[in-house]
């Protein structure tokens, strides 16, 4: 087993393998375990450090310190500056998101067929296949009812008074115990993300896996791609170390996220018209219930409802979230000695949250300090179907129960009751008026089969160029209106499949 | 007619710049004492500004000094007084935070948010906060790696 984190300044490191992985992510880590399994040498490349479980943080401070890309400050510049919301570490955001499973629907291989020319009911049944390894080897289980804690449980009852089919959730966790530490990480290692399992996976198929190590550019020979370099990062201080070259002889698998990737690839010269473009996302925004029960929103499974009841006709998603306290203080609207105030019933709230399969595009350049840009601003259609979604989610609320709705919309009161839900209807649709972030992102390094309107072909080898291929989701070129951590997994094995098959 | 919470000339305890003066103060009257739950100078205040101060990116730190140097000295476009926060007395200066936090400026509003988050970033983890609202304290944050093997 061999990892490589920080080396001080002083000879470059160098390394060879048959393939190196850029990112240990959902995607990173799949397609290298299935790069490993097939045989090949394989060095997994990623920015940020390796916590075990022991070393994850407890508070948000903490996680936003320890696992967040940049300490979470990537924002949206557009019309409205809305957090982007990704993790740096090895394992990826499987780490520090809520281990939601959902299999791709089967209409997003339809629609990548009519519209980007590959897809189809084929790579539907091969992605389905890795699914169904994917849930035995991660334990996909619903989130277990003597754990899912009363919000979730309120949600349930709220969707079901209002006719809204609905679900647990299938979580890659196994014995969840309903601790509501998710979004810090799992310490007690019940969240099955890719660091526990594919990446340790690959270092006992003889992998290397090298952490603290942003890449900074892809290097090439001629137009094949032959490894990739960078400087280590030291993960208390940042300061730089080493020099770094890893050579891949077979070939390079960028899978560093969908901001990340394009701005990679971009320093690294390549040349595409696409890449960067067609960004998207599931921008969401949360809407507090006030019960006169206690609900006490830090126990119980972090998101374990789930309802898709929306996805085809509105693509909403409604979804439960427990906001820890320390966000909860930012969340809730106002200040001073009033905010105090507001906060003393904060174990009677719970935010249940809409996210929103969103038709707006972006774009994602690299900027200064190797630091991706990302362009991008909810359109008015867009705006309507969240603030429909946030009504849907408020009538849930009052359905389960509530007294009382916070919806944290600039221009609506602070409280709406059940008499006054439909104001939320009359809501600004000016993104600023909105607290909103992203959190599943798509794009930027599209795949499709016409070279002028993407980045990588059907199997994504990057078109134009010998031994690159995209394996992340940067390279969908839809949203999928369902978490999408499943679905990149599944596409990652895919592509590494494609790559073992030559 | 002046309430300071703890105006420059009381170094005592607070010795240091004047921005690091000003970034307590816009947080302190973000949560104030004096309610029923503790107010953030109850919180460790001045070990969590120096940790950030130690570990935080620049931009964040950058972001936190402009944000509170805006609530502090931007009396004039939230209560139309042109004067700092600080002269103000306790009820306009809670009507200028509250102002603020809603500003039809967004960058205005955006800046104070980010003061209100790091607020809530060291309000929340406190053991006598969680205590409040019956939750343990949190572990440390260890903050350690894996080193190479």
């Amino acid at each position: 087993m061999t990892h490589t984190a920080w080396q001080p300044k002083g000879a470059p490191f160098e390394l060879e393998a048959d393939y190196v992985v850029v990112g240990s992510g959902a995607g990173g880590a799949s397609a290298a375990v299935t790069l490993a399994r097939g045989g090949e040498s394989v060095a997994i490349v990623e920015a940020g450090p390796w916590r075990a479980p022991q070393d994850y943080p407890s508070s948000m401070y903490g996680a936003m310190r320890d696992m967040m890309d940049d300490w979470g400050s990537l924002i949206t510049r557009g019309r409205a500056l809305w957090p982007v919301v990704q993790a740096r570490l090895v394992g990826g955001t499987t780490v520090i998101n809520s281990a939601i499973v959902v299999r791709t629907p089967g209409d997003v291989f339809q629609l990548w067929q009519e519209e980007h020319g590959f897809g189809g009911e084929a790579m539907a049944e091969k992605v389905w296949q890795y699914q169904d390894r994917i849930e035995e080897e991660l334990h996909v289980t619903p989130v277990p009812l003597d754990y899912e804690g009363r919000s979730n449980r309120l949600a349930r009852e709220g969707a079901d008074k209002i006719g809204l089919h609905d679900h647990h959730m299938n979580r890659n966790v196994k014995d969840c115990v309903g601790r509501g530490q998710c979004l810090q990480g799992c310490r007690l290692e019940r969240k099955q993300s890719t660091n526990l399992n594919y990446v340790p996976e690959v270092m006992q198929r003889g992998g290397h896996v090298l952490s603290c190590a942003p890449v900074e550019r892809v290097e090439f020979e001629g137009n094949r791609a032959v490894g990739v370099s960078g400087t280590f990062r030291h993960p208390q201080n940042r300061s730089k170390g080493s020099r770094f070259f890893v050579r891949g002889r077979k070939g390079v698998v960028i899978a560093a996220s969908a901001t990340h990737s394009p701005a990679l690839l971009q320093r690294s010269g390549l040349r595409s018209r696409s890449l960067g473009q067609y960004f998207r996302a599931h921008p969401g925004s949360g809407v507090f219930g006030c019960y006169d029960e206690a609900v006490h929103p830090n126990t119980g499974a972090t998101q374990g409802w789930s309802s898709l009841a929306m996805r085809q006709d509105r693509g909403l998603k409604l979804e439960t979230l427990h906001l820890p306290l320390e966000l909860t203080a930012g969340r809730l609207s106002g200040g001073g000695a009033q905010l105090l105030q507001r906060l003393e019933e904060y174990a009677h709230l719970t935010m249940w949250i809409v996210a929103v399969r969103a038709t707006s595009v972006g774009s994602v350049k690299n900027g200064w300090g190797n630091k991706p840009v990302v362009r991008y601003t909810m359109n008015q259609h867009d705006m309507e179907r969240m603030r429909y979604g946030m009504h849907q989610v408020a009538r849930m609320h009052f359905a389960a129960g509530a007294k009382a709705i916070i919806p944290g919309v600039v221009g609506l009161p602070y409280k709406l009751g059940p008499d006054e839900i439909g104001q939320i209807l009359e809501a600004s649709l000016e993104p600023r008026d909105w607290t909103s972030i992203l959190s599943h992102l798509f794009g930027g390094c599209v795949a499709g089969v016409d070279p002028t309107q993407s980045v990588c072909d059907a199997r994504g080898q990057v078109h134009g160029y010998e031994g690159l291929t995209i394996a992340d989701a940067s390279g969908l070129p839809t949203t999928l209106g369902v978490n999408p951590q499943h679905t990149v997994m599944a596409m990652g094995m895919l592509r590494a499949e494609q790559l073992l098959e030559g | 007619m002046a309430e300071p919470i703890g105006c420059p000339h009381q170094r005592g305890q607070h010795r240091g710049v004047f921005m690091g003066w000003v970034v307590r103060y816009a947080l302190k009257m973000m949560m104030p004492s004096g309610g029923k739950l503790p107010g953030i100078d109850s919180t460790e205040m001045v070990p969590f500004l120096r940790q950030l101060r130690r570990e935080a990116p620049f931009l964040i730190r950058l972001g936190l000094v402009l944000g509170s140097w805006l609530l502090v000295f931007a009396p004039i476009l939230t209560v139309y007084l042109p004067v700092p926060a600080f002269f103000l007395s306790k009820r306009l200066r809670e009507k200028h935070v509250q102002r603020a936090t809603a500003h039809r400026f967004y960058l205005f509003r955006q800046a104070v948010l980010l003061v209100k988050m790091m607020a809530g970033l060291c309000w929340g983890r406190h053991p006598d906060v969680r205590a409040r609202f019956e939750m343990k304290p949190l572990d440390a944050d260890p903050g350690t790696w894996r080193e190479g093997s």
